[in-house]
């Protein structure tokens, strides 16, 4: 599994930069995120799907941001890596653009983080239902086009889709900063706090802020200590292991039996999304027995099961 | 249905408790306090009315250990049976994790005690394998798990089933960490060096020296106490506890307490009464400092308030713990929310009485 081993820690993420060619800016927003705690950014690509003649047009993913040793040095006498991670965040109006960003389209799969901006009620049900997204992003800085209902939600946090709450707009004006509160906390009154994301969407380096200012200003939105410091580190790394789920197709289980004499001992492992779409399961005379996955099944990172 | 939202606007909680004694009572807490704050990363001393730190105390503070600082050492090197029976058990032994987290990474620590402290994630804890309780500060989601090890116990030997488990623990996790150290060997006849070379042939060390360092105040307002009175005297002849802790931590981060009310940067003052002194000294020494330290230092202080002398009303003794470290004291868990401090503060009255505060953030068990 990509990056198994960094994922194991609650680090201090930025899931939201927006990737611009503008590659000075880019690098100085990144090296900034470091300055301030951060030890993983996701570059943010938006896209409308289909927008030009039926087209969807998705980038490839941008290539991570070129860090001089001397802005990585904290990271090296630590041990540890910064982490550059990759996000598409796809603008969806009609039915027609929802099918766009389907999990099986290869540039799509290519990107680390999958998020989705619905700008009216039937999508953001769709989003909160079936789609298979990580993030849904609303747009804050203006009077929801939709009221927020109780249900999509509840369903979205059911399946482990995180909420999306930038703060960049709110620190640019102060008229988007009341908007944003105040459609933070109606949020807020949905999902009680729960699988939120906090990221920033800054334009500039000076717009970043620092994770536990971050985690204060989530304190002002209506979550509890708690909460808003998690909506910087442990929901950013959910939000990711969700993706890496999603990125490995449909899911694959292979149980076997490592010692025959103990029984009840199981190990369970996950074979990588491309060597095989189906499910073995052996028992313990060996037998294989192969059954086909029903397609578009929610993926299971682990699966327990007992054997008797 | 409505549904109203309810902010919660109350900074993160944090803790100080304050007790007063006398260093003369038989049961002072004062000596127990400083040996079970293990882990400290600094220890400022602050005598008023005195320009120059007593050449007494300044010899104290010259004569603190060195300490190590190890990279990469592996968890299960500190389950060698060599090492164990060579330095865990002869001595005093205190050894801190340098560069870890608490609230991100796994932090580990072996107390002087003889157990080795795992602060894990949920992950690397159903790796491990071992046995440990949920932390004490996210028990609704259990996410932190601290798992204990005492290494001295007389059946913690190769071959044993415990000690097997833990090894293998230890080498399928892959666990390893850079640590500080720090060791007191009992009795005299063994040399603190010779840890660094166990060590030293597998492992980067270094040896750093406590960083010590000194400002001197002049024209200070300093607030007016009385030794046996914690609370605000009824006519204000003198200062409560808590606004005279608040001061001191002002002074010791440079805020200036002269300041006009009004004033824009600060509008902290010293609070009422207080008096004015010519000079004042703030001597601090940064590092990993055993408690042993700490405790000569408080003698020093104390012999030299005792001196005749001496002209000033009380002195201050301030050790800060590590932020990051496992525990605070003694083995009570400690944590990180917004911050970790974790502290005590002597003041020392020249009659032999003694204030202790003991300050701790929002995920601390009360000291």
């Amino acid at each position: 599994m990509r990056n198994s081993e960094k994922n194991k820690m609650a680090r201090f993420c930025d899931f939201n930069v927006p990737y611009s060619e503008n590659t000075e800016n880019l690098r100085q927003i990144v090296e900034m995120a470091i300055k301030l705690g951060y030890e993983s950014v996701a570059l943010n690509c938006t896209v409308t799907p289909g927008t030009t003649k039926g087209q969807a047009v998705v980038p490839p993913p941008p290539k991570p941001v070129e860090l001089s040793e001397a802005t990585l040095a904290p990271f090296m006498v630590q041990g540890k890596a910064f982490q550059q991670l990759t996000r598409l965040t796809a603008i969806i109006e009609t039915h027609e653009q929802k099918y766009k960003v389907n999990p099986n389209n290869s540039t799509i799969t290519a990107y680390d983080i999958l998020a989705v901006q619905p700008l009216n009620l039937k999508m953001f049900e769709a989003a909160c239902k079936e789609l298979e997204v990580d993030i849904i992003s609303l747009d804050m800085t203006q009077k929801l086009p939709f009221f927020l209902r109780l249900t999509p939600i509840k369903r979205a946090i059911a399946r482990g889709v995180h909420f999306e709450i930038v703060y960049a707009p709110a620190i640019r004006d102060s008229t988007l900063r009341r908007y944003v509160i105040s459609n933070a906390t109606d949020l807020m009154t949905f999902c009680k706090g729960k699988n939120i994301v906090l990221s920033s969407q800054a334009e500039k380096a000076i717009e970043l802020r620092g994770p536990h200012d971050v985690a204060n200003l989530g304190v002002l939105f209506g979550m509890n200590q708690a909460q808003a410091k998690d909506a910087v580190s442990i929901n950013c790394r959910s939000a990711l292991l969700h993706a890496e789920t999603r990125g490995s197709a449909v899911g694959v289980i292979s149980i076997e039996r490592i010692m025959k004499q103990t029984p009840g001992v199981i190990s369970v492992e996950r074979i990588p999304s491309a060597s095989t779409d189906k499910r073995a399961l052996e028992k313990d005379s060996g037998e294989g027995q192969d059954r086909e996955d029903p397609p578009g099944k929610k993926p299971k990172l682990v699966a327990k099961k007992k054997i008797k | 249905m409505s549904l109203t939202l309810k902010i919660d606007v109350r900074p993160p909680r944090s803790k100080l408790v304050i007790e007063k004694s006398s260093f003369d009572d038989d049961k002072s807490r004062h000596r127990k306090n400083v040996e079970e704050h293990h882990f400290n990363h600094m220890v400022e001393l602050f005598i008023p009315g005195c320009a120059e730190l007593p050449p007494s105390v300044q010899a104290e503070f010259d004569r603190c250990d060195d300490y190590y600082l190890i990279k990469n050492v592996p968890l299960t090197e500190l389950i060698n049976k060599d090492f164990i029976e060579n330095f865990v058990k002869k001595g005093s032994l205190y050894m801190l994790s340098h560069n870890t987290h608490i609230d991100k990474h796994n932090a580990y620590a072996v107390l002087p005690t003889g157990q080795l402290i795992l602060s894990v994630h949920k992950d690397t804890y159903e790796e491990l394998g071992l046995v440990g309780q949920p932390s004490q500060f996210n028990r609704k989601v259990k996410r932190k798990f601290v798992v204990e090890v005492d290494l001295t116990q007389d059946i913690f030997v190769p071959g044993k089933k415990n000690y097997e488990r833990v090894k293998q623990g230890f080498q399928r996790t892959k666990l390893k960490a850079d640590f500080l150290l720090s060791w007191k060997p009992e009795g005299t006849r063994q040399l603190a060096g010779s840890i660094l070379s166990h060590f030293q042939g597998s492992y980067e060390c270094e040896r750093h020296s406590q960083a010590q360092q000194t400002s001197r105040h002049t024209d200070l307002l300093l607030p007016v106490v009385h030794s046996t009175e914690l609370e605000e005297g009824e006519d204000g002849q003198w200062c409560s506890a808590r606004e005279w802790y608040e001061w001191l931590g002002a002074v010791s981060c440079g805020i200036s307490c002269n300041e006009a009310p009004e004033h824009y940067i600060s509008r902290y003052s010293c609070p009422d009464p207080n008096e004015l002194t010519a000079a004042a000294v703030r001597h601090s020494t940064t590092g990993f400092i055993a408690p042993g330290n700490v405790c000569t230092l408080q003698e020093a202080v104390r012999s030299y308030m005792r001196d005749n002398k001496s002209t000033c009303p009380w002195a201050a003794l301030t050790a800060h713990g590590f932020v990051d470290s496992p525990v605070s004291w003694a083995r009570r868990e400690h944590g990180f929310h917004h911050g970790g401090e974790n502290l005590y503060t002597f003041l020392i009255f020249r009659d032999s009485n003694y204030w202790l505060f003991q300050a701790v953030g929002t995920n601390d068990i009360c000291p």
